[in-house]
């Protein structure tokens, strides 16, 4: 317990603060024995405690926000299906992300590519990329020319762009991207390139 | 400790199968460039992660981007995890602290640092009914908390995590997380004044 005077008043103030915790067994012995000893002699509390439990249970039995299980927004590959698309299977990641949002309806992996099939060839992007926060705008161009690579989509918030690179040309892209000054990361979005 | 838990139909909790997993050991093997241990941990922590995110931002598009960016720390940051906390503490945190620049940079109208001060929103007479406009209320209660304050709800309440952990990962004094708790709770409980019976 960080502060706890031993005072009533105290005890009351500091056992309806963590009466969230005390509900889910979040609290260290010590401080749950303090709140069962002040709930033993307070009846407001109790009514405290009783109103708490009523109010998480609403909370956790609410529906989470309908965006949750929209999909059509989806907009792009995941990123981070990079690390997967690296070992060639990308599909296999994606499926991860669409049946965690779709439990009910888990679509077959064939659906999946034909999703991301359906996405104009011109957005598609096939490497990330993030450069330090130091690069200046002559770096990134410059590496940008030596990958023949252009940007498609970013920055995201964490900075991340994604570039598109020539057909069969996505290997060199990342040898000339990785050894250019000012880029801390480029990775394969993924497939064959 | 015994803060015994009541169980409801419908209730949804966080997975446990984090309990049988050494993430240390996969962030371990992430810092070597172990991308099959990045994909076991990107699959555990996928779910919660929505649900946390979810809560926080408004958008299905920034939620996706925001992971995606978490996730992408998580890669290149994982040898500077150094097992000091638990590995639920350190991903949330980056979960959290990118969440919060995204708002920053959307300058979402529910970041408003004055937000937590307004009204809830008054409820129609449709919604002055009993059972499915109770969780209509609610709902509309958590959207006018602050980020912050739907932040320590849903890591309290859905992933059970204790207040320590939580100023951790939201890099607070432990004391602010009781008052925003204790400032969401009155918040909830007056929007639902008189429907928590009617709940369950």
């Amino acid at each position: 317990m960080s502060r706890w005077n031993p005072s009533r008043g105290d005890n009351h103030r500091q056992t309806q603060a963590l009466l969230p915790w005390y509900l889910t067994g979040r609290l260290d012995p010590d401080e749950a024995g303090r709140v069962e000893a002040h709930l033993d002699e307070c009846g407001a509390c109790r009514d405290e405690l009783a109103a708490e439990r009523r109010l998480r249970e609403a909370v956790l039995s609410a529906p989470e926000p309908e965006f949750a299980s929209d999909l059509s927004h989806r907009r792009r590959v995941p990123i981070v299906a990079w690390a997967a698309g690296a070992m060639g299977a990308i599909a296999a990641s994606v499926a991860v992300a669409v049946v965690t949002l779709q439990p009910a309806h888990a679509p077959a992996r064939h659906e999946i590519y034909r999703t991301l099939g359906d996405t104009p060839a011109p957005d598609v992007g096939d490497v990330v990329v993030v450069f330090d926060p130091t690069c200046s705008v002559e770096q990134m161009h410059e590496a940008l020319a030596r990958a023949r690579a252009r940007i498609v989509d970013g920055p995201t918030s964490g900075g991340v762009y994604v570039l598109r690179t020539p057909h069969g040309g996505r290997q060199a892209a990342l040898t000339a991207l990785r050894g250019s000054p000012g880029v801390r990361l480029a990775e394969s979005l993924g497939g064959e390139g | 400790m015994a803060g015994g838990q009541s169980a409801g139909a419908g209730i949804r909790r966080a997975p446990t199968l984090r309990l049988v997993v050494d993430e240390s050991a996969l962030v371990e093997r992430i810092a070597g460039g172990d991308q099959r241990a990045f994909d076991e941990l990107y699959r555990l922590y996928l779910p919660r992660l929505r649900r946390f995110l979810g809560t926080m931002l408004s958008s299905l598009p920034l939620v996706e981007e925001v992971l995606d960016d978490t996730m992408l720390v998580v890669w290149t940051r994982s040898g500077s995890f150094d097992g000091a906390s638990k590995v639920s503490t350190w991903v949330f945190s980056i979960a959290y602290r990118t969440a919060l620049n995204a708002l920053r940079r959307r300058r979402e109208p529910n970041s408003d640092e004055d937000h937590e001060e307004r009204p809830s929103p008054d409820l129609g007479p449709e919604e002055q009914l009993a059972g499915k406009h109770a969780r209509r209320a609610l709902l509309l209660a958590m959207e006018r908390l602050s980020p912050d304050h739907r932040a320590v709800v849903d890591l309290t309440y859905f992933h059970e995590l204790g207040y320590r952990e939580i100023a951790e990962i939201m890099s607070c004094p432990l004391e602010t997380v009781k008052t925003r708790m204790h400032y969401a709770r009155r918040h909830l409980r007056r929007a639902l004044s008189g429907r928590l019976a009617d709940w369950l």
